[in-house]
């Protein structure tokens, strides 16, 4: 839903057990009209949609959020600022159509958004 | 679901508690508290930015229980006045969230808030997400008045 509309992957790399993935939001979707009209913010609902749909993209399976054990915000995301980010996912098999993603996104200096969560397969 | 009085505060007058605006607003009606927890409601439109192939994704219901939460919060929060011009509520944390299913175009859903923790600046609820009697979505979201000239979460 959010993949090539809200942002796009310019690429993405395995490191140890960790995917690495370098994204690019697209600052001109139309949320952003109201999310903020002053000032562009991406939702954090949609900051932890970036994540698991890099997960989903990697695993080639469409994924559905079944537990969000911990999610923190820790910096507001402005599309407008923070064009270029980096996501890094671990994924873990617990059952064949189960996963445990944790993740975060983050930029140079900053990180945005952590989670930890369990996904299914839809 | 318990049955619900009329609602107290309906859209585009909700807005007046949330800094969302369309396309972004995902709460039509708060019908104010019952037993110490407040409902809202909200229809999903086919054109809502969260449906995809017809289903209302867990994005867009947390979006909507996230913003159940800040009305919550600003109907019975007296925002300080020095506070007013310069700040808005946000979501710094979800914890324990369960999605039990999503929902469709054409469902109204309905949120229901309880406090756990509340002050001036923050507030801490249990939420749940509901379609019909079937639990949805349900978990613990943190609030925080931040100030919009910093962006530092803290």
């Amino acid at each position: 839903m959010l993949l090539n509309s809200f942002f796009k992957i310019c690429n993405y790399y395995r490191e140890n057990d960790q995917v690495i993935f370098n994204i690019e939001l697209i600052g001109d979707h139309p949320l952003y009209a109201g999310h903020f009209p002053d000032r562009a913010i991406v939702p954090g609902v949609c900051s932890i949609g970036i994540i698991k749909e890099c997960a989903s993209f990697y695993l080639q399976k469409s994924l559905r959020f079944s537990t969000l054990d911990h999610c923190k915000f820790l910096k507001p995301i402005e599309p407008l600022i923070n064009k270029s980010l980096s996501v890094t996912i671990k994924i873990q098999v617990i059952e064949s159509s189960t996963f445990s993603i944790s993740g975060s996104i983050f930029s140079m200096n900053s990180c945005f958004v952590t989670i930890k969560s369990k996904t299914i397969i839809l | 679901m318990i049955l619900l009085p009329p609602p107290i505060i309906s859209y585009p007058d909700i807005m007046q508690y949330l800094p969302q605006r369309p396309p972004m607003v995902m709460v039509d009606f708060y019908y104010g508290e019952i037993d110490e927890e407040a409902y809202t409601s909200f229809f999903i439109k086919e054109d809502n930015v969260f449906v995809e192939d017809g289903i209302f994704t867990e994005m867009g219901i947390l979006d909507f229980l996230a913003q159940s939460g800040i009305v919550q919060m600003g109907h019975k929060i007296q925002i300080p006045e020095e506070l007013k011009a310069s700040s808005m509520g946000v979501i710094t944390q979800f914890k324990s969230f369960h999605v039990h299913a999503t929902a469709s175009v054409g469902d109204t859903i309905y949120g229901k808030v309880k406090k756990i923790f509340s002050n001036a600046y923050s507030a801490s609820l249990y939420v749940t997400a509901f379609f019909e009697d079937s639990i949805l979505i349900e978990g613990t979201l943190t609030a925080m008045l931040i100030d919009n000239n910093r962006d530092v979460i803290k």
